[in-house]
């Protein structure tokens, strides 16, 4: 009995002994861990000219309407008149314009959305460039670790904008990653973007991965 | 690791229970004697350590056992811990020495065999240093680091072992202890990670294993 027990005892320790050297190495992971902000893009200029094509329209809605009121009081004032082709014309006419309104309003709701293809996106000093295949509603931009700011030069349908963020940084260690978080978040300026918003609860208890910049363009 | 521990702790307390019912039911305890006299022992569970790349420690002991079955010991021992786990994304070293003294009560259990239960006061003096490094596809990397000497930490120790004379001179044993750190120097934002002796910086108690060969002189 006595021997079983000093081996069982033996036994525990060289676990032990291979359980202390057992332990995993690790490459670092250094990506994914940079401040960043988010950014939606919002087309405002081509929402303005879908809501002046929608207001076209729906006065020639109104005018069919007016048509029909006419054209159903000469029919009262007649009965041997016979405006039935008008009618149809005119109906024919007005459902192919509800037709394209709708088709509008679709349009102008996935604009909101902001659901907007950037094609590229790079920084200013920076190493690399940022090719997009699809559309996003919503891209992460990463912030220069480097600085208190960084300057994005992004291309959309052709065209070129830029936006200059400024920010305060902080190293902290975060569930054993040391990484380096951006407060103050501010964007001062977005040259050809007609209007910007950020969204953010406190820009100093929270840092800028919290902050949401729709962008309109 | 934590389940395996957790298993080998259960089967040395089996073990060490096995042993106390094998030596009473053989003989009675109070009647046997401590082979009083000095001797040295290693620590061949840290031996193993040498080889692998995350660490590297030594640790060797003196202790003189008494006819009243005190048992008054010290240690000394080395350190260099590399764990993965310390920065993901960088690297971590802590480099440095330790001393533990204390007393042991020896109990007996047969001719061969004894348990024992005692009390240490450890300190520790080390350096320590990491490196990290944030990755960006758009902006040049952020590298930094740190370094520091001289750091200091103390803890008490309270053990319950086990230990088998393997011939005349020779002897095999082990210790759980239970680690509850009482001093150490800290950092913000990066604060230290592991002590040599001790273990994880950030755990305010830890349970630690120990195999030896004792040489009795």
């Amino acid at each position: 009995m006595k021997k079983i027990t000093d081996i069982l005892l033996m036994l525990a320790l060289a676990i032990l002994a291979l359980a202390t050297v057992s332990c995993e190495e690790n490459e670092p992971e250094i990506t994914g861990i940079e401040p960043s902000f988010k950014i939606r893009f919002i087309n405002q200029d081509s929402i303005s000219k879908l809501n002046d094509s929608i207001s076209i329209i729906n006065a020639d809605l109104q005018e069919i309407a007016d048509s029909l009121v006419v054209i159903d009081t000469l029919e009262s004032r007649d009965e041997n008149a016979d405006y039935t082709a008008n009618k149809e014309a005119l109906n024919t006419y007005k459902k192919e314009l509800n037709q394209d309104k709708s088709d509008l309003t679709k349009i102008i709701n996935l604009i909101n959305s902001g659901k907007v293809h950037l094609t590229s996106l790079e920084g200013q000093n920076g190493v690399g460039t940022l090719i997009y295949e699809d559309s996003l509603t919503l891209y992460r931009f990463p912030l220069n670790t480097n600085a208190d700011f960084s300057r994005f030069i992004m291309t959309i349908d052709g065209n070129e904008y830029s936006l200059d963020t400024y920010y305060t940084r902080e190293t902290v260690e975060e569930e054993r990653y040391i990484v380096i978080k951006a407060y103050n978040f501010e964007i001062r300026d977005y040259s050809r973007f007609d209007s910007l918003k950020i969204s953010q609860r406190d820009s100093i208890n929270y840092s800028s991965n919290e902050a949401t910049v729709t962008a309109y363009f | 690791m934590k389940p395996l521990l957790q298993h080998i702790f259960n089967i040395l307390l089996l073990s060490l229970f096995c042993q106390i019912a094998v030596a009473q039911a053989d003989a009675d305890t109070t009647a046997l004697e401590i082979k009083a006299g000095p001797g040295i022992y290693i620590d061949y569970g840290k031996l193993l350590t040498i080889p692998t790349d995350f660490e590297t420690k030594f640790e060797a002991g003196l202790s003189f056992r008494l006819k009243n079955r005190l048992s008054p010991n010290v240690q000394a021992g080395m350190g260099k811990l590399e764990p993965g786990g310390a920065i993901n994304n960088g690297t971590y070293l802590a480099e440095g020495w330790y001393g533990r003294i204390g007393i042991n009560y020896l109990v007996p259990l047969n001719n061969k065999s004894m348990l024992y239960a005692g009390a240490k006061y450890s300190m520790s003096r080390f350096d320590e240093s990491g490196s990290y490094e944030i990755g960006s596809n758009l902006w040049d990397n952020y590298k930094d680091g740190f370094s520091r000497e001289g750091l200091q930490a103390d803890w008490f120790e309270v053990i319950l072992g086990s230990e088998t004379m393997l011939d005349d001179h020779w002897s095999a044993g082990g210790y759980f202890s239970l680690r509850i750190l009482n001093q150490r120097d800290e950092f913000s934002p990066i604060d230290t990670y592991a002590i040599p002796g001790y273990g994880r910086a950030f755990d305010k108690t830890t349970p630690a294993v120990n195999v030896y060969i004792r040489f009795s002189l």
